[in-house]
């Protein structure tokens, strides 16, 4: 999901979720810095990381949506 | 060509099933053959003493100790090798992180990458097949196949969140 969000976010649409993001690169973070495959903890890291992307994920697909809504309604 | 020399020879192109790895794979191909040569000697093996005092009979006999011995040293040598590799690889591939960012065009964070080596993965199928043949797992091995559902879906999750 986060990979797909970034790509495929507008240059404009991007300033506007900029806290979101931050949210999850920090949600993310520990997984770069911290936790490895013989670490504990891994699955609270993953799910708390689910739920914050996956709310990310909602919103943006909803946005994208209410674009393509008013560029129909005004084409 | 006969023994060690075919086995070796034959080692290059064992014909392993795609979708077995490569050691079971190798092992699956060996047993075969021990099959495919025990069963005749069964049969020979009732025949009565007479037949058995031939001297036609004692080659046989030779040819089958000694191709069921390199069969049997073929299969013990795989193991091993694999069995090093196991013991050299695990330890660190574990203890990387989860996740890796990887550089890309489209944005400027880059992307979020799985970091699950796959000499694990790899590695974590053959056990599975070598179980199934019920070959001994060296103990580190079995240690991390005991882990096998947790890192499948860890690895599936963090999969859907990257």
């Amino acid at each position: 999901m986060y990979n797909d969000i970034l790509s495929e976010l507008l240059p404009v649409e991007k300033p506007l979720l900029a806290d979101r993001i931050e949210k999850m690169n920090i949600s993310l973070q520990k997984g770069f810095t911290d936790l490895r495959w013989n670490s504990q903890n891994i699955d609270p890291f993953i799910n708390n990381a689910m739920n914050v992307v996956s709310d990310v994920d909602e919103l943006v697909k909803k946005m994208k949506d209410n674009v393509k809504k008013i560029q129909n309604l005004m084409g | 060509m006969e023994g060690k020399a075919l086995v070796d020879k034959v080692d290059e192109r064992a014909p392993i099933f795609n979708n077995l790895p490569p050691i079971t794979g190798a092992l699956n191909w060996t047993t075969g053959l021990l099959e495919r040569i025990t069963e005749p000697m069964e049969r020979l093996s009732i025949l009565s003493q007479s037949i058995k005092d031939r001297e036609e009979y004692k080659d046989v006999q030779k040819l089958y100790n000694s191709l069921c011995k390199n069969l049997k040293e073929y299969n013990e040598q795989k193991i091993i090798i694999w069995e090093q590799g196991v013991e050299e690889s695990t330890e660190g591939k574990l203890n990387k992180f989860l996740l890796t960012r990887q550089e890309t065009p489209l944005f400027g964070e880059g992307l979020v990458r799985v970091n699950f080596d796959p000499i694990l993965v790899r590695l974590l199928r053959e056990v599975k097949y070598l179980l199934l043949l019920n070959i001994e797992i060296p103990e580190r091995a079995s240690l991390l196949y005991k882990k096998v559902d947790t890192y499948r879906q860890q690895t599936g999750n963090l999969e859907i969140i990257a």
